[in-house]
This record gives C-alpha cells, sequence and structure tokens, in this order.
C-alpha cells in the first residue's frame, strides 16, 4: 500500500514537471558576421528546436547546420565547408544553460521579462560558457524568447584569412527567438 | 661577323633552354595546398578542383567551361615544338609566344585560385603555398617570350608577356564577382532531384541516416504528406510538419511569398512540399530525427 502511494506520488511529481517543459521545433536562429567589407555572411535557421522549462528555468536549443540560408550560396558552401563548420562531421550546432532566477518571471501574469540566461554552446564539438540577457514574454498564456550574443569564433576553432581580413566578424552575432507551443 | 653569329646562337639556347624549363616545370608541383600538391598538369588533366574540394575548397563554379581546360596540354606540346624547331633552326614566334602566355594565364589563375582558397580556410598566405616549380613555370614563361626572335621590338614582346596574365585576371575578377553577386535559384524553377512520400522518407533516414543524408542532402526534393503541424512565425514566414508514429518528423521553412497559401493549410491536410534537403539531426530535446528543408514551396503542380 506504501508502495502504491509512493508511486503514485512519484507519478504525479514527475507528470508535475514535465507539464512544465514547452518545447517548439521552429525557433530561429540568425547568424550575423557580417562587416563594413562584406554584407554576405549572415543567415536564418527557421527549423531550431528549443526547450524551456517553467519550473526549474533550463533551456535548449539545437540547430542543423545545414539548415542555415544563406541569400549567396557560395558563402553557404564556405559556411558548411570542412574548414568552417564543416557540418558533414558537426551536423547540429547546441546550447543547453538555464535562467537565472527563473522566479521572476510570472507565467500566469502577461508581462516582458528581462533575464539572464547562462549556459554551454557547442559548435564543432566544442562547449563554450555563453552568458546573455534574454526577454520572455508571456502573452495569453503563451511563451515567447528572445536572446542575442556574440561567439567568439577562434573559442571554436574557426580562423582564416576572411576573419582577419575583416570580410567575417571575428564575432559573430547569434539570436535566438522561440515560441512555445 | 662572328659575334652576331655568336649571340643568335646564345639566343637560340636561351630559347632552347626557357622552352625546356617550361616544359618540366610544368609537371613539377606549382602548389601545396595543405600538403596536396598541385602541378601546371592538374588542370588540363582535369582534377584541379576535385583536389579544391579535397582541402575544402570550391567545386568547379563553370563546369560547361571544364572542355576548354584541355587547351593548357598546349602548354608542353608547344615547348616540344619550339624546341625542335630551335634545334633545325626554323622559326618559332608564334609557338613561343601562345606557350608562354598560355603559360602565364595559368599561373595567373593558379595563383588567384590560391587566394580564393583562403576564404575557405585553406592555408595562410600564398606566397607559403608556391612551390619552386611556379617560380620556375614563371620564368621559363617570361624567358621563351623575352627569347623569342627574329622579333625585336619589345612592345611586340610586352603585349604578349601581359596578354596572358591580363585575361586571365580579368576573366577570373569577373567570373567571382558573378559568383559573389548570385542568389539561389528559385525552388519553384528547380527540377525535383526525389519525390518521396514523408513516410517512407522518415523511414529511411531511421534505418540509415549516414546513407540517407549522403543521398538527399541539398538535393531537391517533393515531399508529399499529411500535415502534423503548420506554423506561422513571427516574420511573416512559415514551417510545416509531417510525421510519423514515433515523432520523428520532416520539417520545411517556408518562403514568405507562400503565406497566403500557407494560411489555408490545417493540420492532417494533405500537401505537396517542395524544397532543398539540409539533412537529419537528432535531436537530444526530443529523442527524435528531425529531417529538415530550406527554401520550401507548396509544389502545386
Amino acid at each position: 500500500m506504501k508502495k502504491s502511494i509512493l508511486f503514485l506520488s512519484l507519478l504525479t511529481i514527475t507528470g508535475s514537471i514535465m507539464a512544465q517543459k514547452v518545447t517548439t521545433t521552429s525557433a530561429v536562429v540568425s547568424f550575423d558576421a557580417t562587416t563594413p567589407k562584406d554584407a554576405l555572411p549572415k543567415a536564418e535557421n527557421k527549423t531550431v528546436i528549443a526547450s524551456f522549462d517553467k519550473g526549474t528555468g533550463a533551456v535548449a536549443f539545437e540547430a542543423a547546420v545545414n539548415n542555415f540560408a544563406f541569400s549567396n550560396p557560395k558563402i553557404q558552401e564556405h559556411f558548411n565547408g570542412a574548414n568552417w563548420m564543416n557540418s558533414a562531421s558537426f551536423p547540429k550546432f547546441s546550447f543547453d544553460g538555464n535562467v537565472d532566477k527563473i522566479n521572476k518571471v510570472k507565467f500566469k501574469k502577461d508581462g516582458t521579462y528581462k533575464v539572464k540566461v547562462t549556459g554551454n554552446l557547442t559548435v564543432k564539438g566544442i562547449a563554450k560558457p555563453v552568458s546573455a540577457p534574454a526577454f520572455v514574454t508571456v502573452s495569453g498564456g503563451a511563451i515567447s524568447a528572445v536572446a542575442s550574443f556574440k561567439i567568439k569564433l577562434a573559442d571554436y576553432g574557426i580562423a582564416g584569412a576572411p576573419i582577419d581580413g575583416g570580410k567575417v566578424s571575428k564575432e559573430p552575432k547569434v539570436t535566438v527567438s522561440a515560441s512555445f507551443n | 661577323m662572328n659575334f652576331t653569329t655568336s649571340n643568335k646562337s646564345s639566343q637560340n639556347w636561351l630559347h632552347i633552354l626557357a622552352a625546356a624549363g617550361l616544359l618540366i616545370s610544368f609537371f613539377l608541383p606549382w602548389l601545396s595546398w595543405n600538403g596536396n600538391l598541385v602541378s601546371g598538369y592538374t588542370m588540363p588533366l582535369g582534377s584541379f578542383f576535385s583536389l579544391s574540394e579535397k582541402v575544402g575548397g570550391p567545386e568547379n563554379p563553370f563546369p560547361q567551361f571544364s572542355l576548354s581546360f584541355y587547351l593548357f596540354w598546349l602548354i608542353p606540346v608547344l615547348a616540344i615544338v619550339v624546341i625542335i624547331l630551335m634545334i633545325i633552326k626554323t622559326k618559332a614566334v608564334i609557338a613561343s609566344f601562345v606557350a608562354g602566355a598560355l603559360s602565364l594565364s595559368l599561373l595567373t589563375v593558379y595563383f588567384l585560385f590560391s587566394r580564393t582558397l583562403l576564404d575557405f580556410g585553406v592555408g595562410t598566405n600564398v606566397s607559403s603555398m608556391l612551390k619552386p616549380g611556379f617560380y620556375i613555370h614563371a620564368l621559363s614563361s617570361i624567358g621563351l617570350i623575352i627569347t623569342t626572335f627574329p622579333v625585336k621590338r619589345m612592345v611586340t614582346k610586352l603585349i604578349w608577356l601581359l596578354a596572358g596574365p591580363v585575361f586571365a585576371y580579368g576573366s577570373y575578377t569577373v567570373g567571382e564577382k558573378y559568383i559573389m553577386a548570385e542568389t539561389h535559384a528559385s525552388t519553384e524553377n528547380l527540377k525535383a532531384d526525389y519525390t518521396v512520400n514523408s513516410v517512407d522518407l522518415i523511414k529511411e533516414f531511421l534505418a540509415n541516416d549516414t546513407a540517407t543524408n549522403k543521398k538527399y542532402l541539398d538535393k531537391t526534393m517533393v515531399v508529399n504528406g499529411n500535415t502534423s503541424v503548420v506554423e506561422i512565425l513571427a516574420d511573416s514566414t512559415s514551417t510545416i510538419r509531417f510525421a510519423d508514429s514515433t515523432g520523428s518528423y520532416a520539417i520545411f521553412s517556408l518562403e514568405k511569398t507562400e503565406l497566403p497559401k500557407v494560411k489555408n493549410i490545417k493540420t492532417g491536410d494533405a500537401v505537396s512540399l517542395k524544397g532543398v534537403c539540409s539533412g537529419s539531426i537528432f535531436s537530444d530535446i526530443l529523442g527524435t530525427t528531425s529531417i529538415s528543408f530550406k527554401r520550401a514551396i507548396l509544389n502545386l503542380k
């Protein structure tokens, strides 16, 4: 009897935790490495998988490297090439982190809440800590979030003449926006 | 009289030496791309761009001009012709000028292409890629044009010296500008490489993702199925998802122009989508496989 109660309690707690997690498969990550010398290296990926746990503040996203769409085919080829993102060997990049002080966000009250997100961004198999301000918007029960941060390409072993020559930014801006179901 | 004869004879030997240098150095390494040696004959042999791809560089951007690469076989052929004509003491003006100009144009293309490879993260600077064969070939080409006789006018020789590099540089610059200004062809105008059913497609990826990614990556595909999710994004673009019973799915990022049509599509509707396959990833977040497509449109044909 005691075991059954314990099992049911665990089931209820687990169910409650599960209900806190929202996901989407249509988050958008934009990558902007443009410089005054070159306006071409920027792209968007609109099929990014993201999750957000309203209870713990855990956030994560995964983006297929090959699904970043550039306006110029050649730049897209550069981006995916073996010496840059090497999408053949590292098909996705991901982020795993937390919203600090998640209790600041009132999920039952409409509004935009400024929070701080910290975690690890993994690109080409290299994980580096990232910290960025983010905005969580609650509107009629729906949750959306947006965060922007810069990454140092050198941290992920990405280097080369276009970066040294100022054609590609050394620190591209990454913007993540997601509307959760 | 003796002086003139001896002068002519030494010029003759210099000319033969230049032609021999041109011939031999054509087969020596000119460049090293990350340890892969590239010689003069690499271009007419047809392996120039495959070597480029091997080191992570671009593929041939203008395959329609591939046949013109055979023209560079004229360099060793003309070098041999010049040597023979010199030995039998016959004029070789045109052969010398053409061989020299072709060589200088090929050297220019190799130099410029190596500079382009830097953009692909290959090497650190062009000068560190150059091998002795490149310099020997450059000196031999210049020598061949300068020692061509009985042409005495330096202006004529100067024109032949500059013709190859100027033509190569001009063509390369125009080609490069064309490539950098290029945009993706409209998906509507692309012929589908494959037409598949969404459930079969997902099944194929789940069965062997490596082989299936290789098969479909960057291919234009028409996928037919029943939608599981239709989403309109904040920027007026949309995504449509086909899922299977395991939760794995194919997702299409649709062009902005498709929005009016997408608005009429509901979950469960049968649709046909055309897009460029970006391959699959396994999502640790969802525990399922996600196959994504970009630049997608509703396939109404």
